[in-house]
Order: structure tokens, then C-alpha cells, then sequence
């Protein structure tokens, strides 16, 4: 899954270099989050204690975004870099995502966590651009390896980041070797 | 002294971060003056005048829970019209300084360091004063003793961190915290995740779900309307 906003243009081009690879590696789906801004998750648990698995907010994106990515491998998130985390659109995207997880909770790599409700999570990979400083591309690998300690996976390389001021057409190459290896671990 | 304080939960004000916003009040003490806003309000109802009497006061703290790792979409979406108005206004010129107190509902304050972390690169990304943050863990117990007493027994260490935001905001116009505090309530690992379970289970029982309930896998069901 490849979860992206085509509204963006250096989106769109990360986004097709690496569908590309994702095509080879095995199938491949994409979500477009320019499509619709979804209902913003409001934390009120009626996922775990009303419709388990289930959100009770009335069906949007955000639903459909959950029903598509729940079983991948792999999440691919592609967003430009927000304050070091992902873009407002994609955030409201993946914070819909409470439903996958139980409400209880275990201990992954020494930190309270909760279950996966499918046994696992997808993978969580994430390609960042546009930073407005190295400090940002930091705190955007930081961001995203703690979501991917979620499902115990706590790899270094999971993130990909066109650094501040390069241009993403000329990153493609990098861009595609990286994810080529993550898929291939 | 004025502060502004953001309630950026979207329980509003039956969250704990409001519990956070309470108790910060009380610990700075009275003589000064308030402005609470709910981002979740603004959220239904937008007001930008909100934002233009925030940017005047001597300090604002922001208070949040930690969703997915980060700051809730919704409190982005309100950080983000207050940046953009705040460059137009006097925030940024007046060096305003911004606090962040984050809390999750898992047991480790340290959830919520890079939520801390992405706040400090909204403060640099729009000029505002990093003036640094705590990170609550056991979060969910913030109401559920928000009776006891702050200064002792479970509440004891998210009290401390409470007064060293107090402490910072009040002791003069350019006080900051030295770093921030990651830090949870005083209870063990087990009890709290016992604690946990109870909970979600009552609150199960409540709408009239049994236990096995809480294991359902709807979304399987996908699978065969997808093939």
C-alpha cells in the first residue's frame, strides 16, 4: 500500500518511482489522500468498546483507507515533512487507523504498546520531502520509526528522506534502491 | 502574566489534557490571567479572533494527546492556522513563548518525546519560542484521580512536571524549561496495565459487548469481497 497526495507534484513523482518498484516486488495499491479530507480521529475508543474493529464515525476515506491497508505487507506513506512528522492530510489518514490495534496492551522492545487485532501490523515505511531543516529530517525518522516500533519493527533504514533543498526528480534512483531493499528484507 | 493555553484534545473538555490544563492552573497559582481555547471547538466552529487574542498573551502552553506518535490531525490543522495568523500579528514579534505538556495512554512518558520534538519544529518553523515540554505517560489516569491530591502518592511525579512548567512560565518573560520531562504516574508497569484491562472491559460491558467481542476481526470479511 502507498499512501500519497497527488496534489503535491514532488509527491506524485516519489509516488511513481516507487509503485514501480512496489509493482515488481509483489501487488501493489495506492490511496490518494488529495481525493478526500477525511473526519479527524477523535479518540473516543468506540472502535475497541461499541464496534470493535470498527470505526463509529460516520464512513469516509478514513474508513475506506482502514478496509484497504489492514492486510498489506507494507504501508508506504510518501508526505511532504510537517514540523518533522507527516503533512496534516496523511496524519488524519494513518490516525484512523485505531481499529487495526486492541485495546490491550503488551510490551514490544521494552515499551507499552497495544495488540495488533489481525496479529500484525503492515510494515511502515516512510518517504519524506521538503523539510525546512535537517533538524525536521531528524525528527521526521524519529516519527516515523516509532510508529514502525508498533509492530516491533524497529529498522534504522525504514525512512527515506530527500534532504532540504534536493530536488525529488533527481532523488528517484536513491528513492527506488531504498524501498527495492526494505521490500527485499 | 497572560497565558493561553490550547486544549488539543478532541475530547475536549473531558480529556485529559484538560485535566493537564486544570492542574497547571492550579499550580501556577491565581494573579494571572487565562484564555482556554478547545482546538476542537474551533474545529466545528472556526473563529480567528481566538487566534489574534492568543497571540497577545506572554506565554501559551499546549496540551495534547499523543495520537499514532504525533500530535492529532485536527490540533495540526489548528497549530497550523494559528502559525499562519501569528505571522501577521504580534506573537512572533513579542518572542511568545510556547510549553508543551503531551500525554498517551501507554505507561512510558517517553511515547511522547517525538510529539515534544515536532512541537519544538512548529515553534522553529513559524518563530515562535521553543520553551520546551513534558511527556505524561499513564495519561489515562489523569481524570480518573484528578481528586487526590496533586503534591502526593500516584500523582506525585506528573505534579512535578506540572510545577516545573508553572515555575518557568512565571519566573520571568524569557524562563524556559532546561529540558524536557518525560515522566508517568507513580504506579507499576502491571498494575496499570491491569488497570487497563478493566477498564476497557467495563467500558465493553457498558454497551453490551462480552469480552470476546473485543478480539473481532471485521475487516477479514474484506478479503473474499475483494477476490
Amino acid at each position: 500500500m502507498l499512501l500519497y497526495d497527488s496534489g503535491d507534484d514532488d509527491a506524485r513523482v516519489l509516488h511513481s518511482t516507487l509503485r514501480a518498484v512496489a509493482n515488481k516486488a509483489g501487488e501493489a495499491y495506492s490511496f490518494d489522500v488529495s481525493r478526500e479530507l477525511p473526519a479527524a480521529c477523535v479518540g473516543c475508543f468506540g472502535c475497541w468498546t461499541k464496534t470493535p474493529g470498527l470505526c463509529v464515525l460516520p464512513r469516509d476515506g478514513g474508513t475506506v483507507y482502514a478496509e484497504k491497508s489492514w492486510d498489506a505487507d507494507y504501508i508506504v506513506t510518501v508526505s511532504r515533512i510537517l514540523w518533522g512528522a507527516f503533512s496534516m492530510p496523511i496524519k488524519a489518514y494513518t490516525d484512523r487507523l485505531l481499529p487495526t490495534m486492541l485495546p490491550g496492551f503488551k510490551r514490544i522492545n521494552g515499551m507499552m504498546r497495544h495488540r495488533p487485532r489481525y496479529g500484525r501490523i503492515p510494515i511502515l515505511l516512510a518517504c519524506g520531502y521538503g523539510a525546512s531543516s535537517t533538524a525536521e529530517e531528524k525528527t521526521f525518522c524519529d516519527f516515523a520509526r516509532a510508529q514502525r516500533d508498533q509492530g516491533g519493527v524497529s529498522r534504522e533504514s525504514g525512512s527515506f528522506v530527500v534532504p532540504r533543498g534536493a530536488s525529488a526528480q533527481a532523488l528517484c534512483g536513491d528513492c527506488a534502491k531504498w524501498l527495492g531493499k526494505e521490500l527485499a528484507k | 502574566m497572560r497565558i493561553a493555553a490550547i486544549n488539543g484534545s478532541p475530547r475536549g473538555e473531558e480529556s485529559d489534557s484538560r485535566e493537564l490544563i486544570t492542574t497547571l492552573q492550579g499550580a501556577i497559582g491565581k494573579g494571572h490571567e487565562w484564555l482556554i481555547v478547545s482546538q476542537i471547538q474551533q474545529e466545528r466552529n472556526p473563529n480567528d479572533s481566538i487566534l489574534d487574542t492568543i497571540s497577545t498573551c506572554d506565554a501559551l502552553v499546549v496540551a495534547f494527546p499523543v495520537y499514532m506518535d504525533a500530535l492529532p490531525a485536527s490540533l495540526m490543522r489548528f497549530l497550523g492556522r494559528y502559525a499562519a495568523r501569528s505571522a501577521r500579528s504580534g506573537a512572533i514579534r513579542r518572542g511568545q513563548r510556547v510549553f508543551a505538556m503531551a500525554n498517551c495512554g501507554f505507561y512510558e512518558g517517553e511515547h511522547c518525546e517525538v510529539s515534544l520534538d515536532i512541537m519544538r519544529r512548529y515553534c522553529e518553523s513559524c518563530g515562535l519560542v521553543w520553551a520546551g515540554g513534558i511527556g505524561v505517560g499513564t495519561g489515562e489516569m489523569l481524570r480518573k484521580i484528578k481528586t487526590r491530591r496533586p503534591d502526593s502518592g500516584p500523582k506525585k511525579p506528573v505534579y512535578r512536571a506540572v510545577k516545573a512548567v508553572a515555575n518557568a512560565i512565571v519566573l520571568d518573560k524569557n524562563a524556559r524549561l532546561i529540558e524536557n520531562i518525560l515522566t508517568h504516574h507513580g504506579v507499576s508497569w502491571s498494575a496499570y496495565r491491569r488497570a487497563g484491562d478493566r477498564e476497557w472491559k467495563a467500558r465493553m460491558r457498558k454497551n453490551g459487548l462480552k469480552k470476546k467481542d473485543a478480539l473481532a476481526r471485521p475487516l477479514e470479511a474484506l478479503i473474499k469481497t475483494r477476490s
